[in-house]
């Protein structure tokens, strides 16, 4: 098995690690990884993967206008809020 | 009388006969939460105010002749990562811990609406990740059998609670065994419903193909009638089923004279304790004696159930916590840019076992493992999921025990290995959308709870429900524990 890049995965899922959890991490996941190898075993040539438990399709309603929330209250756990706006710190940096 | 401890059919019962009122059943859970939680650790908030005012509200109603169901006043306790309108809703994570939700879940406003006032929001693993409710960011629940080991998880706050007596029944959620295997260790019944019965519209999302709200209650008929109160149709839920509720208290008394009952093969069962082997002979034993036939049923691919489970459940963890981003609710701390500030959030917000299942889930989605891992992992769903098919047409309900071992100490399971293991009999159901339950059946050694799962096929909760109150007469043991300080 390859050695894991914790450091690109943790970008990807948006995650800051320290070193030494980055470290501790590749052990954990390299273990855990090693345990579900098992599933290679299993032969799966042809078969549908199972995505839902009870395989629906999607259900269309009318296109009418319900209620939503009230926007004081889809903002009230907002951290920084401004003008009715979730600020945040600036999306596009120098790189 | 110490109402607090009586099951939710006798509190309703008194209630009817006008012997108790409900402000008085609310206040006899609360002065028990007071007594014993501090110990106990099942409540992150105790709704006393909120409690107390829906409790006279029943009682009004009461006198004016306008109750809203048979359970109108009975109290109920529910899980931190399931929404109240304006009570913290934390999901046993730094990360939410002042997060106040909008609005109700869907099985909220369904208890709102049949007058059930509700007492506490609690413990458990953090995002519902974890089986003993030690990764609980907040602080420790004791199992009340013994207070040196663990409740179980996630649900962990919701079984103890039930177990200690602090509340008739609760509410809690599955996604690969958080209700049965609580409900195991703590000596209570747990139901998880077939995958769709119960809107998940409220409850914090883990593993979107798995998750279910479950019951936790002290008894089969309790469970089976929270569980109906909680069903049903919810346009807001696109997995939600639009199917009809039975009535499920009725199938109680049916019994078992000719229903076929599986087990499974010696060679396909892992380390399982002495004393839970022996639980299930004697459950055999009673089944059999009560008209049922019992034969042994293989289900193929069993034994790869746990890494089929936690494939799927972490690829889809990882996507749904995506949403904590420190932008619209939740922990924010600040960075130079947006990214440096969801990097930073996440980091400060989440517990080492989210974190770990965050990594692996996009580990197991990035290109070039997609398939090797995920796609795999679903595809072996689906021969586990056929395989479950085909079992129910030679039998009718699955009976294995709930878990292999009684509740172990804190700090046993260092190993998060160790840890996934436990959920080797619980995780089958949720892969498969079936419905399951956990019926404490006897004491081990050591005096723990065992707990026995009966497993039946998708929309039939009333065969495994007919089974287990069959079973529920001849327990030996079985006693709601008090905490003793």
């Amino acid at each position: 098995m390859a050695k894991i890049d914790v450091a690109r995965l943790a970008v990807l899922a948006h995650l800051e690690l320290t070193e030494q959890e980055q470290i501790a991490m590749r052990a954990e996941m390299a273990s855990i990884l090693k345990a579900v190898e098992a599933l290679q075993d299993v032969e799966t040539e042809g078969v549908e993967p199972l995505h839902h438990a009870v395989e629906l399709t999607n259900r269309m309603r009318t296109d009418d206008c319900l209620s939503s929330l009230p926007q004081e209250r889809v903002l009230a756990n907002g951290p920084h809020v401004v003008q009715g706006f979730f600020r945040v710190p600036r999306i596009l940096g120098d790189s | 009388m110490e109402i607090h401890a009586l099951t939710a059919v006798e509190i309703a019962e008194l209630l009817a006969a006008g012997r108790i009122s409900s402000v008085e059943a609310v206040q006899s859970c609360l002065g028990h939460i007071a007594a014993r939680d501090g110990i106990l650790g099942s409540f992150v908030s105790v709704m006393a105010e909120e409690a107390l005012a829906a409790a006279d509200r029943s009682d009004q109603r009461r006198r004016e002749g306008r109750l809203r169901s048979q359970w109108d006043g009975v109290p109920v306790a529910v899980k931190d990562n399931l929404a109240v309108q304006g009570i913290r809703m934390t999901c046993g994570s730094r990360m939410l811990e002042q997060y106040v939700p909008p609005e109700d879940a869907f099985v909220v406003t369904r208890l709102k609406q049949q007058g059930m006032p509700i007492i506490g929001k609690t413990n458990m693993d953090e995002f519902a990740m974890g089986s003993s409710t030690e990764f609980s960011a907040l602080q420790i629940t004791r199992n009340p059998w013994d207070l040196d080991r663990v409740p179980g998880g996630s649900s962990g706050g919701s079984a103890a609670s039930v177990a200690a007596g602090e509340t008739p029944w609760a509410l809690g959620s599955d996604t690969g065994g958080s209700v049965r295997e609580p409900a195991s260790f703590c000596g209570v019944v747990g139901i998880k419903p077939t995958y769709g019965r119960v809107s998940r519209r409220g409850l914090t999302a883990y593993a979107s193909s798995l998750d279910q709200v479950g019951t936790l209650s002290q008894t089969v008929a309790d469970g089976a009638a929270l569980l109906e109160s909680i069903a049903g149709f919810d346009q807001g839920d696109s997995t939600s089923l639009d199917v009809v509720i039975p009535n499920w208290a009725s199938c109680l008394r049916v019994g078992v004279e000719g229903l076929r009952i599986g087990v499974l093969p010696d060679s396909s069962t892992s380390a399982i304790d002495p004393a839970v082997r022996n639980a299930m002979r004697q459950a055999v034993e009673v089944l059999e004696n009560a008209g049922a036939v019992v034969d042994t049923v293989p289900i193929p691919y069993l034994d790869k159930a746990i890494e089929t489970y936690y494939l799927i459940a972490m690829a889809e963890a990882s996507s749904n916590l995506a949403r904590y981003d420190g932008v619209r609710y939740g922990l924010r701390i600040d960075g130079g840019d947006a990214a440096e500030m969801f990097r930073r959030s996440r980091a400060a917000g989440f517990g080492p076992e989210v974190k770990r299942r965050i990594m692996l889930g996009t580990y197991v989605l990035s290109a070039g493992y997609y398939d090797a891992y995920y796609k795999k992992a679903q595809q072996v769903r689906r021969l586990l999921a056929d395989g479950f098919q085909q079992a129910f047409a030679q039998v009718d309900v699955l009976l294995t025990p709930t878990t292999a071992t009684t509740a172990f100490r804190f700090g046993e399971k260092q190993d998060p290995l160790a840890m996934y293991q436990t959920d080797i009999f619980t995780v089958p159901a949720n892969l498969a959308g079936l419905p399951a339950l956990s019926l404490p059946f006897g004491l081990c050694g050591e005096g723990l709870p065992i707990g026995l799962q009966f497993t039946a096929a998708p929309l039939r909760e009333d065969l495994m429900l007919r089974s287990a109150a069959v079973l529920e007469k001849f327990q030996m043991g079985r006693k709601v524990p008090y905490v003793t300080a």
